[in-house]
């Protein structure tokens, strides 16, 4: 993968998120763009490649939010490894993956969060709200994805070598 | 991923928070542009009325207006020279006046990049920006400073979850010549919290509101001794609602600032 293309879209990413997530929140329902960064980056790079710029994005993301340092990195681990598992099954550029793959990511960072406000608090977050912001991020995720999926020529994605058994 | 989960459910927040580099203007280059033009986009096509807090009703005229403002000059001159006199007799070195004297401006570069209340500021601790350090905008208390470094500046609004202060109700009232007169209803200061919704909650027995006679549109003032005095009184939000609590003989109320603080473009430090 090229780390430059990687960072671009991460830089990019967390400022549009940091710009723009209050003016497009819905009701109280907040997307997560760079979650779908994280989709697109674990679903289409090498296995070694994603877990590792996912969890950057992560990194990025819990030093720009007021939560515990850790958080973010953790739940887009989490959902690297279970979007890496998926790539040899799903179809990368159909809607529909994108959609189901962004909710189910973000549930699982909901799930993060509300497991952490719930042992250590002392913020306290809302299962309902949480739950809304991840249906609203999924169905921006194949609006966004969708276009960034033509793009991905410019992060190099390599194939995962075959092992040639002698 | 390993230290990701000791970071963010083992490690204590104290320690993990002074690895928690202060990156904002990092990303001030995408967020502040991008985020003027939604500014820009939603007074464009949002039909957002100002709202008149004396009468927050039916907005009055023109010159109701005036006759008031002018009338809120004279009383302010007069309270001025007042205080003045005050300030020579007393012995005591504190910091009383006019608020925006002590504090100094900031842009805000966009809200918190997760699902918490707080703003980045385009500010770093070279502009005197600590921790803990109050943060208002023009209609009131903000929040407090939550995080400052040599990257950027965090704040953590009133309305976050994470957020709690005294407060006191209080409401303006008008004298039998038509002076506007601000009434502070009760002495004893309640637990005001923030909800994580752009809200606030506090929590009261039916007994004490009904002794205070709260209602809708009063507003609630800052009454904490962990604020600087300059702040006592100033405005934290405006009652939206009044509703029983599921604890049996217990009212909670609703409080809401001014204005939508994650919206905010530019804020006041309290710095000097």
């Amino acid at each position: 993968m090229r780390w430059l293309s990687y960072f671009i879209l991460a830089y990019l990413t967390l400022g549009l998120q940091i710009g723009l997530s209050d003016y497009l929140t819905i009701g109280s329902a907040r997307p997560d763009l760079v979650l779908l960064a994280v989709i697109f980056i674990a679903i289409n790079a090498p296995h070694d490649a994603a877990l590792l710029g996912c969890l950057g994005l992560g990194i990025m993301q819990d030093l720009t939010t007021q939560n515990t340092l850790g958080l973010f990195a953790l739940s887009y681990g989490l959902v690297a490894m279970f979007v890496v598992s998926t790539q040899q099954v799903v179809y990368r550029a159909h809607p529909l993956t994108h959609f189901s793959l962004a909710l189910f990511g973000m549930l699982l960072t909901s799930l993060v969060l509300l497991l952490h406000a719930w042992i250590r608090g002392p913020e306290r977050l809302s299962p309902m709200l949480m739950f809304y912001s991840a249906l609203y991020t999924a169905v921006l995720a194949p609006i966004l994805l969708g276009p960034l999926q033509r793009a991905r020529r410019a992060f190099a994605f390599q194939p995962p070598r075959r092992k040639v058994r002698v | 991923m390993l230290l990701s989960f000791l970071s963010g459910f083992i490690i204590s927040p104290r320690i993990s928070s002074r690895a928690q580099a202060s990156v904002q203007n990092i990303f001030s280059p995408v967020a502040r542009p991008v985020g003027a033009i939604a500014h820009w986009t939603h007074d464009r096509f949002s039909h957002d009325a100002v709202r008149d807090l004396g009468s927050p009703g039916a907005t009055r005229t023109s010159a109701e207006l005036i006759v008031e403002n002018n009338r809120l000059r004279i009383r302010l001159a007069s309270i001025q020279g007042q205080l003045e006199r005050l300030r020579e007799r007393d012995a005591e070195r504190e910091k009383l006046g006019d608020v925006r004297d002590l504090c100094s401006p900031f842009n805000v570069i966009g809200a918190d990049s997760g699902p918490r209340d707080s703003l980045m500021l385009g500010a770093t601790s070279f502009d005197h920006v600590a921790e803990a350090m109050p943060v208002l905008y023009p209609g009131g208390i903000a929040g407090r400073v939550w995080r400052a470094g040599i990257g950027g500046v965090q704040v953590m609004l009133v309305t976050d979850s994470q957020s709690k202060l005294t407060a006191s109700f209080a409401r303006f009232t008008k004298s039998p010549d038509g002076t506007p007169e601000f009434k502070p209803l009760a002495a004893d200061a309640i637990l005001v919290q923030g909800t994580g919704n752009k809200k606030m909650t506090a929590q009261i027995s039916q007994r004490m509101a009904g002794e205070i006679g709260v209602r809708l549109e009063d507003w609630v003032v800052l009454s904490d001794r962990d604020w600087p005095t300059a702040l006592q009184g100033y405005r934290v939000g405006r009652v939206t609602q009044v509703t029983p609590a599921r604890s049996p003989g217990f009212v909670i109320i609703r409080i809401e600032p001014d204005s939508d603080l994650m919206r905010l473009r530019e804020v006041m430090v309290m710095n000097k």
